[in-house]
């Protein structure tokens, strides 16, 4: 009977009937509480469909996935205010190109940070002990004050996000034009062929001669990597160039290559060339296990040095650093990809103390927790690993500076719905807790992102700010995160400042995390109260 | 308004519902069927419908204007001004900030002139202008040739204009295809019904299933950091996007022609099985067949195609395609890509003619087999340049290709099935999928509906995130 009817429907009544019964298969979802997850629609979440397209109009959307075409079709201006309305306006007020600080600042005004230079953020430098950003303060103040020489390194270690050198990158090119520029920093000497790319600075060698021995997969059974993590070993016929920049507001000149390399039993040579210029030899051979420095200094200008295997064993290189004379600031950009924090125990600990004071670190930052949010381990667990690795980097050093920089949202797709993964707030607790009680300052990136399921809206935001796996930011995202934590190292480092120049010890502010975090309100940043509990130099 | 979406499929049953409960107000529903239209297009951005409007005016009196005399001066005259205009849209909203950034490009490189600020227009490039566009330019050509006698309704020339399902992405529309079945009486038939619901459900299957989930687990990661990626992941991408963008715009298409199906109208084929091609010839003749073909009977012919001397028959052949090319986007990337399609072309019709090859030469199926192979990999490595968002992003995606460095560590299972079934997919009998939509159309009335249902129910779960847009929209 059922059929006959069917079989004779005309046309439109087959049409009607198809949508019927698909329109009944919706109801469906709304009445069986089972099938609520396959919803097309939840009232109040979304918006009325088709109303909501006029709600908000758009230009065509980027090309599928792209997040970095914002910069020729539309001025900074309208794409801040429409990327406001989807990620909040602490976030779309630090879109844009970089950077911040496009004219000189002169040695006398170094000091005087305007409140507007960092205003537009929602998250702060957390460092209740006041230990944890001393050293990069002080140093930063010589800096910023002109003093001859005075050079601020930071050394940025951390997982992929750090490892495309766009946040690091971000935050160097606003601090070099802010503070100075003291040259690029380290870079590897040859990446053999490891996902590896630095910005702002030129650096090309012959794969298939390297081998490189990676911190991140433990590959070398001594834990000497060097500071960057990864050993170079040159084998006969290797070379590696690294030079400055050929274009680009920073980077481009150089007064001094300094390349560091492993001292051993049976060690090859090198020779070095700076640019057209003669080449010399430096052997490697020694006794014993240690690390080598050779300085390359060359006038101020754009210069590339070349490296290569010269004679006998093998030459095993940690990295090169690009520097000029100062005063001005070396940001190093030390991604791993695919690590997770506690890879950092597989340093052997006396060498990276010595790498570390090789290279005159001020200031190291810790950028993991990306990768541990697919573990499924409890709060104190990843406490029990940062707490161990804050250890083994600063080993008690007062000296070196220290913060650790929660990781990125990290989101699923369950059902429909992208949803933040349920280990992140735990691990940025874990961290917050550690970072504290091992003296060290800690910068809460997932908050300022926006915080739960801030990846969604990210992902949502034109121009696109996060990608479809829900781990990683776009280039555009990544150069937010970068502006967001260069305004929060200059809020914290303008509350030391007014700290030094008061007399009067500030009052104490409690470790509580919302009030910590500081208010953009407010404009002045907890780290200037919490600073100020710190003994005065 | 995006097809992916629950707001098109509910804008569709609003739409089409209207449409036939005014089939007796033939009049009627083409104002309906116009206002809907415009509805949808300013779901983008209210502004630029004057400029989509403003195009259906001009062309719509110059048709008029042209079929009205017999002066050929004055015939010639009329449709100077609607290139001029139609064209002036185009190099307006398109072209202009590519045009003024790229001579001073040319200019720094050539004379070391540096601009430091060209000439930049502040405007959004409205969603669909390079296929309405075309639209209404095949309708005063086809008048100005004697092809087609042009109709006074205006409305009814409005809807040929912006009808919704083909209005941003295509197909490209001629005049003479569209505008009579608007003029006749339109009957739904049941085939009609079962193709179309079967075509849409198929497009959204191509858009959402496979080529958001190319784009967002594998494509854009590569493209956006290739640095980060090994070569091979990198040729993986590759082959990821030269699906993804198949399923991509085909989906598109499929949804488009079913949603037109729905209302009795009929929209044409724009691709037929493209990577299966021997030839780039042969490519462009099965991908976005409506814009080559549209070139090749207003450009290529009356330029006059390949009797027109040997050497004048190259160049034809070369700038027909290098214009298919540049139309896909005013950047460098496009540039180059529409160099390199032009020249393959070129030099295939060099060889083709050099091995005194004609249509009616066959080759044994393993040398065609050959011939698909190495024509898909031109596709795919031309890709490069058609996906990248600058020429340095091209560079670094070509230099990571060349790092020797084979981890597939990156690549999921899911990555691997995906590209593994929809390959395998477009290089089986077409029958197979025929006798797909066969069991789909004998099936019962309800079962239908709850088919449909249900794919829409497993898209919404493997669905990447919210809507993603397609990629021809920005073309």
């Amino acid at each position: 009977m059922l059929k006959r009817i069917y079989t004779q429907l005309t046309p439109l009544q087959h049409l009607t009937a198809v949508t019927l019964v698909m329109f009944a298969a919706c109801a469906s979802t709304y009445l069986i509480p089972a099938m609520g997850a396959l919803r097309p629609w939840i009232p109040g979440e979304e918006g009325i469909p088709i109303v909501r397209l006029f709600n908000r109009w758009s230009e065509i959307p980027a090309f599928a996935g792209h997040g970095g075409a914002y910069r020729g079709s539309t001025d900074r201006e309208s794409s801040a205010e429409r990327l406001a309305e989807t990620v909040g306006e602490a976030v779309a007020a630090n879109l844009g190109p970089r950077p911040l600080v496009t004219h000189p600042v002169k040695p006398e005004e170094g000091l005087k940070i305007d409140p507007a230079e960092y205003a537009g953020i929602s998250a702060y430098i957390e460092d209740p002990t006041g230990r944890g950003m001393r050293a990069f303060y002080q140093a930063l103040e010589r800096t910023a004050r002109g003093d001859k020489g005075a050079i601020t390194r930071v050394g940025h270690y951390g997982d992929s996000s750090i490892a495309t050198d766009l946040i690091t990158s971000t935050v160097r090119e606003n601090l070099q034009a802010r503070f100075g520029d003291a040259g690029h920093g380290f870079v590897l000497a040859a990446k053999g062929y490891i996902p590896y790319k630095h910005r702002g600075v030129r650096q090309v060698s012959n794969p298939e001669d390297w081998e490189v021995r990676e911190l991140a997969r433990r590959q070398d059974r001594t834990g000497r990597y060097g500071y960057g993590g990864v050993q170079s070993r040159a084998r006969r016929g290797a070379w590696a160039r690294v030079g400055t920049a050929k274009r680009g507001d920073v980077g481009t000149n150089a007064s001094r290559f300094r390349i560091y390399f492993a001292e051993q039993p049976r060690g090859g040579k090198f020779s070095v060339r700076l640019d057209q210029g003669e080449r010399e030899t430096v052997s490697t051979e020694s006794d014993v296990f240690g690390d080598g420095v050779y300085s390359v200094e060359a006038p101020d200008g754009p210069h590339q040095i070349e490296l290569r295997h010269a004679k006998g064993g093998p030459v095993s290189f940690y990295g090169v650093a690009v520097e000029r004379e100062g005063p001005g600031i070396v940001y190093d950009s030390l991604g791993l990809v695919g690590a997770r924090a506690n890879r950092l125990l597989n340093y052997d600990e006396e060498h990276i103390r010595s790498q570390l004071e090789l290279r005159g670190v001020d200031l190291i930052v810790l950028g993991f927790g990306g990768n541990e949010a697919s573990d499924e381990r409890t709060e104190d667990a990843f406490y029990e690993d940062y707490v161990r690795v804050l250890r083994r980097m600063r080993q008690g050093r007062d000296d070196l500076g220290c913060l650790v920089f929660a990781p990125l949202d990290q989101a699923r797709r369950h059902l429909g719905r992208i949803r933040t993964l349920p280990t992140i707030p735990l691990i940025v607790a874990a961290q917050r807790r550690a970072a504290f009680d091992s003296g060290c300052a800690f910068y809460d990136t997932w908050r300022a992102m926006g915080g739960a399921d801030a990846m969604h809206r990210w992902y949502n935001a034109q121009p696109r700010l996060a990608m479809g796996d829900f781990r990683h930011a776009t280039p555009a995202g990544y150069e937010i995160i970068g502006n967001m934590f260069y305004k929060a190292l200059l809020a914290g480092f303008a509350a030391y400042l007014s700290v030094e120049a008061s007399t009067t010890p500030a009052s104490f502010a409690p470790a509580d995390t919302d009030t910590a975090a500081g208010s953009p309100d407010s404009g002045i940043p907890s780290s200037n109260a919490a600073s100020s509990t710190s003994p005065r130099r | 308004m995006l097809f992916n979406s629950l707001d098109y499929i509910l804008f569709l049953g609003i739409a089409v519902a209207g449409f036939w409960l005014l089939a007796r107000h033939t009049q009627l529903r083409m104002f309906f069927v116009f206002f809907v239209s415009c509805l949808f297009y300013m779901a983008w951005h209210p502004v630029y419908i004057v400029l989509i409007l403003g195009s259906t005016l001009i062309d719509y009196v110059v048709g008029l204007r042209i079929h009205a005399t017999n002066d050929e001066k004055a015939r010639k005259r009329w449709l100077v001004a609607s290139l001029i205009s139609n064209f002036g849209l185009l190099g307006v909203f398109k072209y202009f900030n590519f045009a003024s950034q790229a001579t001073a490009d040319v200019l720094n490189l050539l004379f070391s002139i540096e601009i430091d600020k060209p000439p930049f227009l502040d405007v959004l490039l409205p969603v669909g202008i390079s296929f309405y566009t075309f639209q209404t330019l095949s309708y005063t050509i086809d008048i100005y040739q004697r092809k087609l006698e042009p109709t006074r309704n205006f409305v009814q020339f409005a809807v040929f204009v912006t009808y919704f399902p083909q209005l941003v992405a295509g197909p490209i529309v001629r005049a003479a295809e569209l505008l009579p079945q608007l003029q006749r009486k339109i009957i739904l038939r049941d085939e009609q019904v079962t193709r179309g619901l079967f075509l849409i459900a198929t497009g959204m299957v191509k858009k959402v299933a496979i080529a958001d989930y190319l784009s967002v687990n594998l494509v854009d990661r590569v493209f956006d950091q290739p640095e980060l990626y090994s070569a091979a992941e990198v040729l993986i991408a590759l082959y990821g996007f030269t699906m993804q963008i198949y399923c991509d715009f085909s989906g598109y298409t499929d949804v488009a022609r079913g949603s037109a199906k729905l209302m009795g109208l009929e929209l044409p084929e724009n691709f037929d099985r493209p990577y299966q091609s021997a030839s780039p010839a042969e490519f462009w003749r099965r991908w976005h067949m409506t814009l080559s073909t549209w070139l090749r009977d207003y450009l290529y012919f009356p330029l006059g195609g390949s009797r027109a001397g040997p050497i004048r028959a190259y160049w034809n052949l070369w700038l027909t395609m290098f214009l298919i090319g540049i139309w896909h986007g005013a950047s460098w990337t496009f540039v180059f890509y529409a160099i390199l399609q032009s020249m393959a072309m070129v030099l295939h019709r060099f060889f083709y003619r050099r091995a005194g090859r004609t249509r009616d030469t066959v080759d044994t199926w393993q040398v065609h087999a050959f011939k698909v192979f190495c024509a898909l990999q031109f596709v795919v490595f031309s890709r490069i340049l058609f996906r990248a968002t600058s020429l340095e992003n091209a560079a670094d995606i070509t230099a990571r290709l060349g790092a020797g460095t084979y981890s597939i560590a990156q690549i999921s299972l899911g990555i691997w099935a995906m590209l593994f079934l929809t390959f395998v997919a477009h290089y089986t009998p077409r029958h197979w999928f025929e006798s797909i939509e066969l069991r789909f159309k004998s099936m019962p009335v309800p079962a239908q509906g709850v088919a449909l249902a249900a794919v829409g129910f497993a898209l919404s779960i493997v669905a990447t995130s919210e809507v993603v847009p397609y990629i021809y929209f920005q073309f």
